[in-house]
Formats: structure tokens, C-alpha cells, sequence
């Protein structure tokens, strides 16, 4: 794509002519003023290279509620190319790419530089992340550079004019508040897997624009190590099969992994078995582990404590399988049965 | 070293219980020392020296000495609670600036800060990236273990990987694990804690203006809030016997 | 309205916590006294059997039938109102209120429902600045008030507050022949051990057991005696044997910030002569509750199957025993810690090798980790069940005065280790209330600890103790009676039984057979 001899990037002068930086189509009704500042968190453990789901739901939520433009921003050096047609398919009108081979790494005082330099300079009404580890940690960082307010973890975005509305969950949960900001941009990280995945509009195009960092304010990361793969990594599984304190068989642990094998699913736990040493903490849901996000969650022997259920927000079904009536779990639960985890687990296993 | 962790007092939200008309009922909600303030400073306490000092801070009510005094038991030796009638209702942005000038005027010299997380009430975990970007120094939140020797190093978890960074000194570090079981002080870590006086300072103290804290020095605003009310609307299912069950929930499932 | 059914062999009406089983036919639950009336009126006049149940959490079998039906009162469940008299303030409540409903509608002061009793009680109390309680806290919280009234129910606290008995202001009782007695205390007293009872413009004579009944020791066996007694005292500790509770006056008292503290010793000597020492010191402890090494390990070996088993942090290597206690968090409590510091130390303890929490949290899990050796031992005699149906828990419920401590524990010793029995003791030490736990492996072992619990009950009562403290007599332990008050005894208290209930209706079994 593009020519390589354009410092500017992937100017498509072939096909359009058009001077680097330009888009294609480039809308003059969009004010520049509504426009929206997105960074697009990209999940890259050395083979796969992927933008991640939260900034793909947060690109699609904000065409729903803006016709404004939308900037993306990407970290990483070249490797990153492959990712821009499909990040244009999700709506980024102009993209910047911050290159280096340092910013792989996440170095969240670095990108937030980057990030304060970019506002300045397009001056978007809007900066949104993903609430995901990474982007709790940068936004605030940047809200406080840029002397700017931050609402955490939305659950809802409105939007008039260039006026946005904040939903957010606090106290655990037990409070939905409704959070508005008097100075621009303003800025929220969206709670991943509460906005539907936007349908890609393939062949969509966009403009990239490079800029590079010419600071040293980079930390000096020693190790690194992944420890969710791709392919077991709870966030993204479809159905869970989750564990708590009221599994009382070690075996229950096999069993259930064996179910979610035959169902397509995956298994994760409560802090209680983490606690217990029986799964890594890769595999916890809640507050201090994992928000997950999938069409089924399975609660074998978990309380629902706040902690808990904090990770579990948008399960679309939630089956509970308590000892217990009383549980708060079966606050949520579409389906509430009342019984022995262990048993119903080997129950399954048979059937399946 | 000079360790200054920041704490926040917060209701115990676990026992927070909301009426008819979805407002939270806060009347005998006991307050805590929020949980991962205590795992930054069990971190703190774990690392410490003899002769190292350890400040603790909160903005908050005067009752959030409590907590501080907690604090105290736990192993602190030095305590500062920011109180005034106008640092009511802070966002992040004025909560994090009325730290910071604490920091810079009273405690400049200190090595590390330590944060938790996220207090369960505001749940935003956004103070300590905010603090450490108005200082002007690195951050480093997730942070599972530290260890100090020539350098100081951390671990942090961002749940997909594991990460090891050398740690300059005036960082920033938010501490997300601990202890499920907290600490317990003993008789003679109250008695020390009885002994050191708990320094209110205020907004005057602290040197800042009537529009850089609390509602007015605010950059968010709360429009309007309510309290989910969750009710049963699921199923339920008699269990007793396991395979009928099993059989119901595969049905689900499928 | 009386909703009334037949009882199937396997309801759980028909056992409580003792796992005793009886049989009826069957049962009854009024909706409100009118209804409880017609009920002992039927029965009386057909001579049926009539056993009280409310939430079946006794432990002697208490509300297990014999025989007839059961009458049980958990529709009476409301929090009446509020009143005030010169001895501070009272709870109106009926009878199947539970020991925890009442604490929380007093923690959370949720008066604005309720009715004033006595003029603007409820305006009085909510502009009072301190907090109010209801002292008694028999471990089990799910107990009903008319339950505890009726077991004469104590706990923890009993060391500074006494049981049950003393924070009863009134009870409204429903007797056999179907009349009401609303009794106040202080109203109607006995003359020369003869109660003149006046009902229905009639009187009734009541005699009172000839026996003297033990209040230096915590002591629930039988009725309490005495020649100038109030009549409210005969019927606190009854076990249902008089009648139906319907309706009760409780005192409730100033709340005071506290302080829960653990202080370990190396071994169980230490912590007893501890404790000799404590009690008589300027600390005033709210209650004194004692460890062994047994409960210490077993507390261990359940947290480390289960980190999260105590919510507490691991017990120290060090501790060999441990005694806790609560006392006033006031501004005298350093040098109360001063002079607990100075009679530990005599005994190997020291403050460093404490624990002490005063936030409600961590007075609450101070609470459960106490809570949390029966409850191992329960789990494990309920893991036991599976391979020995017949298995039950064999815990003692024996008191003597604190002077004969040593002796009594002595003669545990002695006994069960020459009967080879593994066992635990823990409990209300500063009441001299000891609960020693048998570890049954075997059927066999159990039928050795029932031999060996006679003869500890015997060692009891030479002490000046008493062979049941705070569960009452029940169904199981009737035993004791004689062999506390002798065959005269037995028969006083049938005596007293036929003058107020002639048709032996009520609770048969209880007490005397
Ligand atoms: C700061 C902080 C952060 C936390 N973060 C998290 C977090 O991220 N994730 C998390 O999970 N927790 C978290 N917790 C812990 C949380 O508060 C709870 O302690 C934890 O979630 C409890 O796990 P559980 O539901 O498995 O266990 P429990 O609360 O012990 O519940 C066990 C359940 O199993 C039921 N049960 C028992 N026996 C059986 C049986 N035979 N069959 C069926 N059911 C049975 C019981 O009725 C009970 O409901 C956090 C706590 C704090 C203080
Ligand atoms: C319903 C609701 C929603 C809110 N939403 C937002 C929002 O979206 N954006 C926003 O800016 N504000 C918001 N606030 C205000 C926010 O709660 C307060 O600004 C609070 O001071 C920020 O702290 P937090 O509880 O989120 O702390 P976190 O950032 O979650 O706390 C992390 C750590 O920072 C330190 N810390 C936090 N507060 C203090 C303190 N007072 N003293 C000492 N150390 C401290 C502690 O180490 C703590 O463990 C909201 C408040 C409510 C009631």
C-alpha cells in the first residue's frame, strides 16, 4: 500500500493523487470541533498482531453517537501496518501511528507525551480507551497532563453536539452515576464488552500519519512475559464454566475443564480457588482479575460477592449453581439452581 | 527511605444496601480502611527497614482517622489526614492535586509513593496515574511485588502479562494484591499507634486556592445517579438431584 | 388463621440441632395468640400431646416430639415497639423474633415502624447520642427469643451480663387451660416457696421445687428455685413444660466502643492461671473465652485445606493457647493494657503476642475465628455420618465455680485419656463453662464418651457445679435432674408441672419424664 518513498505514511497517491495526510474522501461537513481521539490498544504476543475487542466496540459506539472525526492512535513500529486497513473498517478517519520499536512495549509516560502532544494539535472534544489494564493506567495520566476530568469504566456514552454523557457503575456496583465534564477533550475509558461489536466496513480507507518520539522519558523494562495466550485467554471466551468456594473436590477442577472442552467454553474461577492455589490468577474473574465478557457464565459455588460479580457486568446469561438460595449470585442469575456444585459438575460431564 | 503510601477511608461496600426508591442506604455502613491502601501498605511494611518511615496520608472527612489510625497499628510511623470543608466532593483531578501539593510541601524528599488500585468506593483507580503524572514522575500500577536492593524493582500484572521494570526513585506505585485474610495489629502495635498524633492539615496549609479543590476545583460533575435494583427474574431450579439438573442445564446450554 | 398439616416421617419439625428424631402427627402454626388459644384448648380437652417449636435450634431436643402434635409459633415473628421504664429501655417482641432480627433492628435503629410502648419511647431513643444492644449472645443468633427465654439461653457475654433471665421485663404466656397470663416482673412474687396465681378471677397454686437451685455457676438444670421468687423466674428456663410464649418484654442496655483482643500463651495451664488472675484485676472484660492447643491445631489443619477458612491471619507458631476477650475501648484502655500486660507476663504471655481489632469487621471476624472450632467439629462428625448413621456430636455443657477450674479440668484429663479419647477444649472460661469437644472416630468411641460424660457430670456437680449450663435439660440430659436434685427433686418438679399443665400437655419429655 501506499508509496514507500512518502515519509508521510500510506498516502494512496496511485490512486488518488491527493497530497500525504489527505483522505480520500475527506467530509466537509464533519467539524473538526466533535471530533474523537480513540487509542486503539493492539494485542501483539510476537506471532499474532491484533487490534483488540474493546477499541473495535468503542470505534462503532461512537459512529452510533457522533458524526465527528474519528483520530486513532496506534504505538509500535512497522509491524503494525497490517492492522490499518482493518482499524479504518471500524471508522478511524485518520490514524497516527507513533513508530518505534521501543513503543511495543507499552511505556505508558511515553504515549502519554505522544497523546498530549496530539490533542494539542487536533483538539478533539472527545479522548476515549478502553477500560482495559493498559488504558485505565494511561488515561489518567493523560486526563491529569492535560488538565482535563476522566470518568472510569463507562457503561454508557450519549452525546449532543459535542456535549458528552458519562454512564459509569461505582461503589461496587451499587450506584449507576451519570457523569458530565465542564473542559475539553473530555475524556472516559468504555468498560470492554459492554458496547456490541460493530460490523467491519471493509475497504474502508483512511489516512496514516507517522510522528515519532524524540524524548527519553521510557522506563527500563526487565522482563516481560505473557501469560494469557491467545487461544486461553478468559476475556474472549464465548461460554465459562466458573469456579468457586463451594467446590469442595479437586477433581471438580479436571471435570470442569473437560465440560468446557466439550462445550466449546473455557474455565475460570473466583479470588476463593486462586486463593487455594488451584488456578493461576490469569483464570480469576472480578475486580483484582479478569472482566469477562461471554455469552454464558456458568457460576459453580460462587457467593457473588461485588468483587466478583464486578467482573461479570455484561454476561449476557448468567446460570448459578449454589447450595445456597440466598446467594446474592442469583441477584443476576437468569437461571438459579439450587444444589451441589460438584455433583451437577460430574452430572454434566456424564451427559455431554 | 521515605515511603508515603496514600490511603483512603471508604464504606465497606460489601454491606451497602439500597431501598425501594434505588438510593443507597448509608446509615450503618460501617467505613474501612479501603483494602488495597492496606495491601500498598502490607507492601510497604514488607519492605521497610527499621529505620525507614513510613507517612501515611488520606484526604477525606475527620472520621477517616479511623482508618489512618488503622494505618498506625499496621505499622506506620508517621500520619497526615487532609481535611476541609472544601475538598468535599473531589474528582480525581482535585483529589489527585490537593496529594500532590501535600507532597511537595511536606514531604519532598520522599523516595516512593504507594497507592492501591482503586478505592471501592469511587472505584476509579485513577489517583495514582493522575498523582504521578502532576509530579511529573514514572508510574507503575498493578504492582504484585517489589523488591529493593541496589536498584528497586517491581513485577506488574496487567493480567496478559507479567512485567519486571527497575523502578526510579519518586515514582508512583498502585498495589493491586494482597492478603485476603487482613492483617491483625497486636496489643502492643495499638498502644505504639495511641502515641503518635494524626497532623490535620488544610487547605490553607497545604497552599492552594479555593478553585483548585474539592467541588470547584473539579473538572467532572455528577449529573445524576441511581442505584440498580436487582431483582430475581431468573428461574429457579431444585438441584437435589444432580443429574435431573444436569440434564436442565445442558438443555440451557445447548 | 391456623394452617395445619400432617407431618411426613421426614420433616425436618420432627429434629432440631441435636439430630434427635421424634415423631407426631400433626402440626400446627398459628397466625396469631387467638389461634394459639384454640389450639391448647383443643388439645387440652382431648389430653393430645402438644410439643412447642419455634426455630429448632436447641440442642437437647427440646422442641423433638414424642408423641401428639406440634404447635409452632414461626408466624410470630414482628418486632412489636418500643417502651421505656426505670430500668432504661425494653423491645416489645413476639415470640419467634430471632436474637439476630433484634440486634439489627437495634444496630440500625429501624424504630420508626414499630409502636411506642410507653409514651414517645421511640422519639426518646432516637435522640439519644449513644447506641443501645441487646446484651445476650448465645452463639447460635437464629434462635428465637421465646426459644432462649424458655431455655433460660446464655453466651459469651453471660460473664458480665448474665443470661437471659435478667433482661426480661414481661412474657405473655398462653397456659393450658387456654387463659393468658401477662406477667411483669416484680409483680408477683412467691410466699414461703407457694405461688397464688391469679387467673380468670380464680387463683392457682403453685409450688415451687424444694431444691436450691445453683446461681453461682451458670447453670440451666431444671427450674429455678427460691423462697421469695418472682413468678416471671419459674416460667424463664421452663423448656415449655408451663405453656406457649407468645409475646416478651427484653431489655436492651447502652452500647460501648469495644475492644476484641486474642492473647496467646505458650500452654493451657498458663492461660487458666491467666485467667484466675484476670478476673479479679481492674480490666472488666466484657467475657472470657478460652483456646486450647487442641482447638489451636485444629484451627490450623482447617486453614490450610482452606486459606480463607477464619478470615484471620495464620495462628502463630508460638501459641500453645489462647484466651479472648473484648473490653471497653475507653480512654482507661492503656492502662487496663498495663495491667494486662503485667499479669501475661507472669504466665509467658506478652502484648507483642496478641491480636486486637476494634473496627465492627474485625471484631466480626475475632467472632467467627471463636466461632470456628465447633464448627470444624461439626463438619467432621457430619463427614462421619455418612459411614455411621448413628453418630452425633458429644460436647460437654458443664460449669464450676472458677476456684475448681484446675480439678474439673484435671478430671477431663484423667478420664477421657484413660478412655483413650481425642478431645478439644474451648468456651466461656471466665464463667467456668468449659466446652470439651470428644473427637469421635468410632462407634465404639462414642458409646466410651457417653460413659465418660456421666462421670464428668458427676465431677461437676462436687465441684458446685452445674452438669448443664446454657442448653438446658431437654429430652437428652433429663438424667441430671436427679442426679443433681435427687428422686424429691424429680418429683417437686412434676409437682409444680401438674399444677399449672394437669393434663401433662405440653412438651412431654422435657425435663422429668
Ligand atoms: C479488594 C478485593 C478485591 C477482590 N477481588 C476479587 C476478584 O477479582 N474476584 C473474586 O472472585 N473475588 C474477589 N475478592 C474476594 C471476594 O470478596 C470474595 O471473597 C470471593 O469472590 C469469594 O469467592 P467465592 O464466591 O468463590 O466464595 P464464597 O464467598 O465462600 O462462596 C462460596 C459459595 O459456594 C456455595 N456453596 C458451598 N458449598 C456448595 C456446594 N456443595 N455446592 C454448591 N454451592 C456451594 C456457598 O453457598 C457460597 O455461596 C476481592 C476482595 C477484595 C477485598
Ligand atoms: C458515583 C461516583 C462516580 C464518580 N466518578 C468519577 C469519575 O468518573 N471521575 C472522577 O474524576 N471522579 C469521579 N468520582 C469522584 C471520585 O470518587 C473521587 O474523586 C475520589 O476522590 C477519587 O478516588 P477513587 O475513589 O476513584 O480512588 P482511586 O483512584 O480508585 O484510588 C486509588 C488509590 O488512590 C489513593 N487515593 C484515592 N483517594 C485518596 C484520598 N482521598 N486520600 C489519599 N489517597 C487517596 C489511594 O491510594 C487509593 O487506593 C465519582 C464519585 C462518585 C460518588
Amino acid at each position: 500500500m501506499g508509496c514507500e518513498s512518502c515519509s508521510g505514511g500510506s498516502c494512496d497517491r496511485d490512486k488518488t493523487g491527493l497530497p500525504p495526510g489527505m483522505l480520500s474522501e475527506y467530509n466537509l461537513n464533519q467539524s473538526p470541533a466533535e471530533g474523537s481521539l480513540v487509542w486503539i490498544e493492539v494485542i501483539n504476543d510476537g506471532n499474532t498482531i491484533m487490534m483488540n475487542d474493546s477499541s473495535k466496540e468503542i470505534l462503532g459506539k461512537l459512529q452510533e453517537i457522533s458524526d465527528g472525526r474519528i483520530f486513532g492512535v496506534i504505538f509500535g513500529d512497522t509491524e503494525l501496518k497490517v492492522l490499518y486497513g482493518e482499524i479504518f473498517s471500524y471508522g478511524v478517519d485518520t490514524l497516527y501511528h507513533i513508530k518505534d520499536k521501543k513503543m511495543i512495549q507499552f511505556q505508558p509516560e511515553v504515549y502519554c507525551e505522544m497523546l498530549v502532544d496530539l490533542c494539542n494539535r487536533v483538539m478533539p472534544a472527545v479522548v476515549l480507551m478502553g477500560a482495559t489494564p493498559r488504558g485505565r493506567e494511561l488515561a489518567p495520566r493523560l486526563a491529569a497532563s492535560l488538565g482535563t476530568g476522566l470518568t472510569a469504566d463507562c457503561t454508557e456514552l450519549k452525546m449532543d453536539g459535542r456535549f458528552l454523557q458519562m454512564t459509569r457503575p461505582a461503589f461496587g456496583g451499587n450506584i449507576i452515576a451519570t457523569i458530565s465534564c465542564d473542559h475539553f477533550p473530555q475524556m472516559a475509558t468504555v468498560r470492554p464488552g459492554t458496547f456490541p461489536m460493530p460490523e467491519p466496513m471493509i475497504g474502508r480507507e483512511g489516512t496514516v500519519i507517522y510522528r515519532q518520539y524524540y524524548g527519553s522519558n521510557y522506563k527500563n523494562i526487565i522482563s516481560s512475559e505473557r501469560i494469557i495466550s491467545v487461544d486461553y485467554d478468559i476475556t474472549r471466551a464465548k461460554i465459562l464454566i466458573s469456579l468457586g468456594n463451594g467446590i469442595k473436590e479437586k477433581e471438580s477442577v479436571a471435570v470442569a475443564e473437560s465440560i468446557a472442552k466439550k462445550l466449546g467454553g473455557m474455565v475460570s474461577c473466583s479470588r476463593a480457588l486462586v486463593e487455594r492455589g488451584w488456578f493461576p490468577q490469569s483464570r480469576q474473574v472480578g475486580q483484582s482479575g479478569n472482566n469477562v465478557f461471554p455469552d454464558i457464565y456458568m457460576a459453580f459455588g460462587i457467593s457473588g460477592s461485588i468483587q466478583h460479580k464486578a467482573g461479570i457486568g455484561p454476561a449476557k446469561r448468567v446460570i448459578a449453581v449454589n447450595i445456597d438460595p440466598e446467594a446474592p449470585i442469583h441477584e443476576i442469575a437468569d437461571i438459579s439452581v439450587i444444589g451441589n456444585a460438584d455433583s451437577i459438575l460430574k452430572e454434566m460431564n456424564k451427559l455431554l | 527511605m521515605k515511603y508515603v503510601i496514600l490511603v483512603k477511608q471508604v464504606p465497606d461496600t460489601t454491606r451497602i444496601k439500597v431501598d425501594e426508591n434505588g438510593n443507597l442506604i448509608r446509615q450503618g455502613v460501617p467505613s474501612i480502611l479501603d483494602p488495597y491502601c492496606e495491601y500498598a501498605l502490607d507492601m510497604v511494611c514488607r519492605i521497610r527497614k527499621p529505620e525507614d518511615s513510613v507517612i501515611v496520608v488520606s484526604m477525606g472527612p475527620p472520621q477517616a482517622k479511623e482508618s489512618i489510625f488503622r494505618c498506625l497499628e499496621l505499622g506506620a510511623n508517621e500520619a497526615y489526614l487532609l481535611s476541609d470543608k472544601a475538598f468535599a466532593g473531589a474528582d480525581v483531578f482535585a483529589t489527585s492535586r490537593t496529594l500532590t501539593a501535600f507532597i511537595r510541601k511536606f514531604a519532598a524528599d520522599y523516595d516512593l509513593i504507594f497507592c492501591g488500585k482503586q478505592a471501592a468506593d469511587g472505584d476509579t483507580a485513577e489517583v495514582p496515574a493522575e498523582t504521578a503524572a502532576m509530579l511529573n514522575v514514572q508510574q507503575f500500577c498493578y504492582s504484585e511485588n517489589i523488591i529493593i536492593s541496589d536498584t528497586i524493582k517491581v513485577t506488574q500484572n496487567y493480567n496478559d502479562e507479567i512485567r519486571v521494570c527497575t523502578v526510579p526513585k519518586g515514582s508512583v506505585l498502585s498495589v493491586s494484591i494482597g492478603d485476603i485474610n487482613r492483617r491483625v495489629p497486636s496489643i502492643s502495635d495499638h498502644i505504639k499507634a495511641l502515641n503518635i498524633e494524626i497532623k490535620t492539615l488544610d487547605r490553607i496549609a497545604l497552599g492552594l486556592g479555593m478553585y483548585s479543590v474539592g467541588i470547584k476545583g473539579s473538572k467532572t460533575k455528577i449529573e445524576s445517579s441511581y442505584s440498580p435494583r436487582y431483582e430475581h427474574s431468573g428461574k429457579i431450579i431444585d438441584g437435589t438431584d444432580p443429574s435431573e439438573a444436569a440434564k436442565l442445564l445442558i438443555k440451557e446450554v445447548l | 388463621m391456623i394452617h395445619s398439616r400432617k407431618l411426613e416421617s421426614d420433616s425436618p419439625y420432627l429434629t432440631d440441632e441435636s439430630k434427635l428424631s421424634g415423631a407426631a402427627d400433626m402440626l400446627f402454626i398459628p397466625d396469631d395468640e387467638e389461634d394459639v388459644v384454640k389450639i391448647v384448648v383443643s388439645h387440652n380437652s382431648s389430653k393430645t400431646p402438644l410439643t412447642i417449636s419455634a426455630m429448632r435450634t436447641g440442642v437437647c431436643g427440646g422442641c423433638v416430639p414424642k408423641e401428639g402434635d406440634i404447635v409452632s409459633m414461626e408466624k410470630f415473628n414482628k418486632i412489636i415497639g418500643i417502651g421505656k421504664d426505670d430500668k432504661g429501655y425494653f423491645i416489645r417482641t413476639q415470640a419467634a423474633v430471632t436474637v439476630k432480627d433484634l440486634n439489627e433492628i437495634i444496630r440500625k435503629k429501624l424504630y420508626s415502624e414499630l409502636q411506642n410502648i410507653t409514651d414517645d419511647a421511640i422519639e426518646c431513643i432516637l435522640s439519644e447520642r449513644t447506641d443501645y444492644f441487646y446484651p445476650v449472645d448465645p452463639t447460635e443468633l437464629n434462635g428465637s427469643i421465646g426459644g432462649n427465654i424458655s431455655t433460660n439461653a446464655s453466651g459469651p457475654r453471660t460473664y458480665k451480663y448474665g443470661p437471659t433471665r435478667d433482661w426480661v421485663r414481661r412474657i405473655r404466656i398462653i397456659l393450658s387451660d387456654g387463659n393468658v397470663l401477662d406477667i411483669l416482673r416484680g409483680e408477683i412474687k412467691a410466699k414461703n416457696r407457694v405461688f397464688s396465681i391469679p387467673v380468670d378471677g380464680k387463683n392457682i397454686t403453685v409450688h415451687i421445687p424444694s431444691y436450691e437451685f445453683n446461681r453461682d455457676v451458670k447453670n440451666t438444670t431444671g427450674l429455678m428455685t427460691g423462697p421469695d421468687m418472682d413468678l416471671i423466674d419459674l416460667f424463664i428456663g421452663s423448656e415449655g413444660m408451663f405453656g406457649i410464649i407468645t409475646e416478651a418484654d427484653i431489655y436492651i442496655t447502652e452500647w460501648h466502643p469495644l475492644m476484641s483482643n486474642i492473647i496467646f500463651f505458650p500452654s493451657d495451664d498458663n492461660a487458666y492461671n491467666f485467667v484466675k488472675e484476670f478476673v479479679n484485676s481492674h480490666i472488666d472484660p466484657e467475657f472470657i473465652e478460652f483456646f486450647d492447643t487442641g482447638s489451636l491445631n485444629l484451627i490450623r489443619k482447617s486453614k490450610k485445606n482452606d486459606p480463607k477458612f477464619t478470615k484471620m491471619p495464620d495462628i502463630p507458631d508460638y501459641a500453645g493457647s489462647a484466651i479472648f476477650f473484648d473490653i471497653s475501648n475507653d480512654e482507661n484502655i492503656v492502662s487496663k493494657y498495663n495491667e494486662l500486660s503485667q499479669i501475661a507476663k507472669i504466665y509467658g504471655g506478652s502484648l507483642d503476642h496478641s491480636w486486637c481489632g476494634h473496627e465492627l469487621k474485625d471484631r466480626e471476624r475475632f467472632f467467627a475465628f471463636r466461632h470456628s472450632v465447633p464448627q470444624t467439629i461439626f463438619e467432621y462428625v457430619a463427614s462421619l455420618k455418612g459411614s455411621m448413621p448413628g453418630m452425633h456430636k458429644m460436647g460437654t455443657d458443664m460449669s464450676v465455680p472458677l476456684d475448681h477450674l484446675d480439678e474439673m479440668i484435671d478430671s477431663y484429663s484423667e478420664v477421657l485419656t484413660s478412655k483413650k479419647l481425642e478431645y478439644v477444649i474451648f468456651g466461656h472460661i471466665g464463667n467456668g463453662h468449659l466446652h470439651v469437644e470428644i473427637i469421635l472416630k468410632s462407634m465404639d468411641d462414642l458409646s466410651k464418651a457417653k460413659k465418660a460424660y456421666r462421670t464428668l457430670a458427676l465431677r461437676s456437680i462436687e465441684l458446685g457445679g452445674s452438669p448443664s449450663a446454657e442448653h438446658g435439660i431437654g429430652k437428652i440430659k433429663s438424667e441430671y435432674i436427679e442426679l443433681l436434685y435427687g428422686k424429691q427433686g424429680v418429683e417437686d418438679i412434676k409437682k409444680t408441672k401438674r399444677e399449672l399443665d394437669p393434663n401433662w400437655i405440653f412438651c412431654p419429655g422435657n425435663v422429668v419424664e
